[in-house]
Parts: structure tokens; sequence; C-alpha cells
């Protein structure tokens, strides 16, 4: 039995100079794999923000850990990376190599120089900033002072070009950006857009998603010494083996910038009723993931996580907010598709309506359409399903 | 909201032993004593601060529910992690634990010790010697604190009645944490007495033992039950929890919980110390605890892991098992679901060295399956609910 790690090839990893280009700046690492391939990863981001930018490679590090471990390559790492960080990702590797031992492997990772960064002078957080249900509950709820001592300083959000909205969509991203600002600034928060092609290095994202954003964030470390990633799943509906999650987030931190993941503790609708206190959400929430991804600026209110945050107002007895600009139907309800996962959300949603004593069809359409998905799921994981599934992708 | 109040206690010394301890004050008015005993050449690394009485009356509070005013010094940082700790455990068993305050009558913070020295608490088990021994093996890998001691604590699986099983216990374990230059250091403690039930607390109450000694170390390490894969997080000890009982300068590591139990009984299999004093058993009588039964599920499982690796079965397992045993040993459910019997046969499986005790094995999980299953057929519950009545009655 193997404990130390034995992986023979090596990624390196080389941190580029940043360069400033009409008005922004880019910053990055190239990769070369063990072939001798290289990729050039990159952030860029308004220039303004240059003095934030660190110098150190941490947040490369976090970058390319997953491609690293995928392909079962040491990364031999040409730059400065913090001890704490490299002892912190030897636990998170084990996490996710004892989850998914057939995807990712435990490798090694070495740095020219390890040391920390300077700590910055400063309390301020960060926040990842979607525009989504999550990102607005933790931005609400620490700026309002309503964290109690879990407050944080939270001076930005942090929106992403790169993830839900594809690079080349330079218009949608302007205008997610357009209504996020509207978001931010009546929290007196700093909206700091960037765009990074991470993706492009492969992999499950469902798996890579909260590296990267742990990245990008740290990327900022000049300006901030905590990174917050709002969280998706409450402690009751926990999924551990989910990208971001409270077991491995934190293990994306270093002695100086810590990554936290906020919030666990609220269910989905708990975070629906508390914004709803808030009118700019009520008019710019963003939630949608239609397939046409040119149109993800709005909410398309028929794809299952628009229908599904539609019926979490209704069933707290709040209406449809302006961000919808359809309501929906018991059909809509009843033709949802999602996995065993997401049944846990609509059986809030039940919940929640009989506490605030509100019902319709609606009601018995959620009903149905977790009966119809249950059996969806049975039929999809029977065996003699799978096989088919099997031999349909093989031919 | 109720008020449970906590007043700190000077340490007492008496002989060679120190105890240290505080009064809890229920909302009722019922007092309870609560200490902690110890050799007192370790009185120097006793901290202060109120943070391991927090710890160690934290579940307490939540159950009754009650704001915990505290008459003392408590790390800000340690509030603030516990506040996240109380919401998962709410989570969970919303009808067990509630949020409650903390209130305490001075939050400062405490001055990072001088060292990077680390404690862990040891009870001889798989775990603990695995932790012990990824820190001091000359192979280690990259490691944060020099591991230096271990914590054998009096009042968890040893009850405080019987002391001369756990003198035995201490000398044991002394044997494995001299090998490799560690401090074994035994703690007697009654904070079971308001800790019940014991599934969901006893991550804390370890803790809270780690904490008391935040003076002389720089972290505190625990060894992991369930690996990541199999993980159960509302078992009191988990990767999520554990941590966030931590201060500022004491981070609380939950360790080993990347590797599953046989690949930990292999790496401690090349440590002839731990294998001679290995203690696993939990279902001796308790003036017998500090030896291996051989025949409970958890002896069983043990003796069967260092099998299937090709190990000897060493000393601390006076005898080998029968198939019949193994045929006989009921597993509880979550054993079951952690796959730590599933390992096994893999493991065999890998080596070429499945034999009868394998398919005895297979067939005994079968059995303890369906066995399972049928107790969860309503008719069954109806049975035994009507038996147990009778028996009252």
């Amino acid at each position: 039995m193997e404990f130390n790690i034995k992986t023979k090839q090596k990624i390196h990893l080389w941190p580029e100079e940043p360069t400033i280009q009409e008005g922004f700046i880019t910053t990055g690492f190239t990769l070369e794999y063990p072939q001798g391939d290289r990729f050039l990863a990159w952030y860029r981001l308004p220039e303004v923000y240059s003095n934030w930018i660190t110098k150190g490679s941490n947040p490369f590090v976090l970058g390319a850990l997953f491609t690293a471990m995928r392909t079962a390559s040491d990364l031999v790492t040409h730059g400065k990376v913090s001890p704490i960080l490299l002892q912190n990702l030897e636990e998170f590797q084990s996490a996710y190599a004892s989850w998914y031992p057939q995807l990712y492997n435990r490798i090694d990772i070495q740095a020219d120089i390890e040391k920390e960064q300077e700590r910055s002078a400063t309390t301020a957080a960060i926040s990842t900033f979607s525009g989504g249900v999550d990102s607005c509950f933790t931005a609400w709820r620490h700026r309002k002072g309503k964290a109690g001592r879990s407050t944080r300083d939270l001076r930005a959000g942090l929106i992403l070009h790169g993830f839900d909205i594809p690079i080349g969509r330079i218009t949608t991203f302007e205008r997610v950006t357009r209504k996020v600002k509207i978001l931010l600034d009546s929290l007196n928060m700093e909206m700091i857009p960037m765009t990074f092609n991470l993706k492009k290095l492969g992999g499950n994202l469902i798996h890579t998603q909260g590296t990267f954003l742990g990245s990008c964030m740290s990327l900022l470390q000049g300006g901030f010494v905590t990174g917050i990633i709002p969280s998706t799943n409450s402690y009751a509906n926990l999924n551990i083996r989910y990208g971001t999650n409270p077991i491995t987030d934190h293990l994306l931190s270093s002695e100086t910038f810590s990554i936290v993941h906020d919030n666990c503790s609220y269910s989905r609708s708990e975070k629906v009723r508390e914004i709803s206190n808030w009118p700019e959400a009520l008019d710019h929430l963003r939630v949608c993931l239609r397939e046409d991804r040119s149109e993800r600026d709005k909410n398309c209110c028929r794809c299952e996580k628009c229908v599904r945050t539609i019926l979490e107002f209704r069933s707290l007895g709040l209406g449809l907010p302006p961000c919808f600009e359809k309501d929906i139907s018991a059909n809509h309800i009843m033709s949802l598709k999602y996995n065993k996962n997401f049944i846990y959300f609509y059986k809030e949603i039940i919940k929640d309506s009989k506490k605030s004593k509100v019902s319709g069809l609606w009601v018995g359409a959620i009903y149905l359409s977790i009966f119809i998905n249950r059996i969806r799921q049975i039929i999809k994981n029977s065996p003699s399903v799978r096989r088919i599934h099997q031999s349909t992708k093989k031919l | 909201m109720d008020k449970i109040h906590l007043w700190p206690e000077d340490i007492i010394y008496l002989g060679d032993g120190a105890t240290k301890g505080f009064i809890l004050e229920e909302p009722s008015g019922q007092r309870h004593a609560l200490w902690y005993r110890f050799p007192s050449e370790f009185s120097s690394k006793i901290t202060e601060w109120c943070d391991p009485f927090v710890v160690g009356a934290l579940f307490n509070a939540m159950s009754i529910p009650a704001d915990l005013v505290v008459h003392g010094n408590v790390s800000p940082s340690l509030i603030f992690n516990l506040r996240e700790f109380q919401d998962a455990w709410s989570s969970w068993h919303p009808e067990l634990y509630s949020q409650v305050d903390i209130i305490p009558e001075a939050s400062k913070e405490r001055t990072q010790p001088d060292t990077q020295d680390a404690v862990m608490t040891f009870s001889m088990g798989v775990d603990g010697c695995f932790t012990a021994w990824r820190y001091n093996k000359p192979d280690h890998e990259r490691i944060p604190y020099a591991l230096r001691a271990g914590i054998l604590v009096h009042g968890f699986d040893f009850p405080p009645q019987y002391e001369e099983t756990f003198d035995r216990a201490i000398k044991r374990a002394r044997i494995i944490l001299d090998s490799v230059g560690m401090t074994l250091i035994p703690m007697t403690t009654n904070l079971r007495t308001i800790n019940h039930p014991m599934e969901s607390r006893h991550g804390a109450f370890l803790i809270s033992c780690l904490i008391l000694l935040q003076e002389g170390y720089r972290a505190g390490l625990i060894g992991s039950s369930y690996p990541y894969a199999t993980m159960q997080l509302q078992w009191g000890s988990n990767p999520l929890t554990d941590r966030m009982l931590s201060s500022k300068f004491f981070p609380i590591i939950h360790d080993g919980a990347g590797f599953n139990r046989i690949q930990k009984v292999a790496y401690v299999s090349d440590w002839p110390e731990a294998l001679q004093n290995l203690r696993v058993c939990i279902r001796r009588e308790a003036d017998q605890r500090d030896k291996n039964c051989c025949r409970c599920e958890k002896c069983i499982r043990t003796i069967l892991e260092l099998r299937a690796l090709g190990i000897q079965i060493p000393p601390s397992f006076e005898q080998d098992v029968t198939n019949q045993q193994i045929l006989r040993m009921r597993i509880s459910e979550d054993v079951l679901r952690s796959k730590f019997y599933d390992e096994i046969l893999e493991v065999t499986k890998s080596r070429k060295a499945s034999n009868r005790w394998t398919n005895t094995l297979r067939l005994s999980l079968i059995l303890n399956k369906l066995i399972i299953q049928v107790k969860k057929l309503p008719i069954t519950d109806r049975f035994r609910r009507r038996t147990s009545r009778r028996q009252r009655e």
C-alpha cells in the first residue's frame, strides 16, 4: 500500500509579468505540461486595481491544482508560494482524492520560494458576487451588520467573466455588470469585474469552481485579507463533494489571506426572505441558468433555477419580484427536470408555503414534480438503463 | 433566554497531581463542579483563559438552551468560531440543540506561544497511532507542527472509578509514545457528567482537554474516525466542526481523514511499539478496557485488517478470530456504511489473499445487512416496542 506521492511527471508553472493595455491589467501564468505543451492562463481586470494584485504565486497554484491532480503530475512552481497554503492543499487533495479516486491523484507541489506574502494593512474582505441569491444574501447580511459577531468588513464584490458567461460574450457580461453595479452601489460596495480563462484548463467545473473562485480572490491579496465564497447548500442539506463546501474551502487559505465559506447555516428560502428587504435585489437578482448563455443577464423565468426561485418568493407570500418578467404556471412546475439533490429545495418550498399559509394548484404541482423526478431518477439509475446509456455512448 | 453561569476555579495542587476546573450553575440553580486532573509537571501548560471550559460546557448550554455567561476571559476568535459550530449542530439536530450566546466577562486574544509543539488526543487506537506516527515517522510528509505530546483521557471510555485499569493503560500508552519521543499526559476529567449523548459531543469533550493545555502548545490534533470518502458529518468529531473549536493561536486539526482505516493500519504496521500495544476495544468490561477483548466487532475488524494486509497478529490481540466469530458478529449500520469491511475485502482481493475467512466475511456482511433491513420493518419495530413495554410492566 503506497502512502508517499509517487507521481513521476511534472507540470511547470511560470508566473507571467503583468501587462497594462487600454485601461486593463492582465496577469497570469504559463503551464508547461509533461509533454511540453504550454497553456497561458490569464486574469484581466481594470487597471485601477493593479496595486492590489499579489506578487506571489498562490492564486496560480490554486488555478492549476486540479489540472495537476487530474494528470497525476507534480506541480513545480517557479515563484513564491505560502507554506501554509501548501500544507492546506495537502489536506485539500486528500479530500478530493478520497471522494473521486478515479479522477484525482495526490500530487506534490514544489515552489522556488516558500514564503508568506505580507499581510495587507486592512481588515477588508472581498466576496465573489454573481448577483444570485447566495451572493446577495452574503453582501446584504455583512453590509447591514446582520451577521452579529460573524460580521466581516466586506468592501467589494468580484464579478467573474469566464464562468457562467463565456469569455466571448462581452456585451452580455457588460449588461450583467450594470445590474451588479446597481446592487453593490446600493450597499456602498466596490464592484470588481474580472475576466479569466481558467475554465479552458478543462476538468469538471463542479469540482474545480472552488479553487477557481479562491484563485481569483487571492489574486487581489494586496487589497484584502479575506475572500468570501457564499454557500450554495446549508448544513442541513450539505453536499460535501461539491466544488465549494465548508470542509475544503478554508483549505485554500494562506496565513495572510483566508478563504471563508459563508452562511452555510441558512437555507435558500431563509436567504430569499432576507433579501426581499433589499429593493434593488428584487429588481436585479440574477439566477438564470438557461441554455443560451448570451442571454444570461436576464432571468428566463423558465429554467429550473428561475422557476425554483419564483416558487421560493411565492411560498413566502412575497409574490413575483420585478427581476422576473413572467410568472410560471403549474405546467411549468410539472415539466421541471432535476436530480435528487434538488428535491430538498422543493420540499422546503412546500414547508414554507404551509408556514406562510399560501396555497394553490402550484403546491400540488410541486408534489407531483417531486414524484415524477424521483421516478425519473430510479429509472435513470436502474442497471439496465445504465447499460443502454453506456453502450449508446460507446457507439 | 435562561442563563448558565461558568466560574473558573484556581488550580489546586495535591501531591504529584494538579486539578483545574470550573463551576457550572444551571438556570435551575443546580451546580456542577467540573474538573480536569493531571500530573503537576504539566501545570505550566495550563491556560488561564476559560476557552476549554466554554468548549466543554457548550453542548450542555445548547441543549437546555441557555446563554453561557463566562466569568473569565474567552478568546474572541473562539467565540467567533463557536457561532458557526452552533449553526452546524443546531441545523443537524434542531430537536436537541439551539443557538445560545456566549457572554464573557472579558474577551481578549491570547499571545502566540513561542513554540511549534503540538499536542494530540491519544487513546492508543488505530487513528491516534496513525497521527502520532505520521508526524514522527522519519520520512514524514510536509507537517506544520512538531507533535510532542499525547493526552490519554480518563473519564471518556475509561470510567473514572477504574483507576487501576487506567494505570495499566498509561504504562502501555507510554511505551508507544516514548518510542517516538512524545510525552504522555494522563488526564482525568468528569466532563462526561454533563455531556450526554456522547455521539455528538465527544469531539468537543476531547478538544476541551486539548485546549486546557494551550499555554504550552501551538496546536491540538485529533485523529479522524472516518475518512472523507465515507464521512459521517454528524459524528461528534468530524473535519467540519472540529476546526470550529479553534482559536486564533490554538488551531484544532482533524487529522488523517484522507486515509481509510486499513491504510492507517498498514501505515502503522512498521511501528512495532504501536502494534504491540494497540487498543481498539470498546466493549470489554470497564475494568479490562486497557486490553482488547478480541471478540467485539471493533477488535474483530482490526484483526481482519491485519490479516488482510498479511501482518502477523500482534500480542495486543491475545487471540485470533474464528470463522464462526466472523459470522456471528453484529455490525452496526454506521459501520457498514463506512465500508471498513469492503476495504478489507478489496485489499485481500488485490493481494490475491482471498481465503475461507473472506467468504465468511462476505456472508456475515449479507446477514448483517439483512438484519438491519428486518429491524427497520414497521412490524419489527412494533414487536420490539411491545416486548419492551411488557418487560417494563
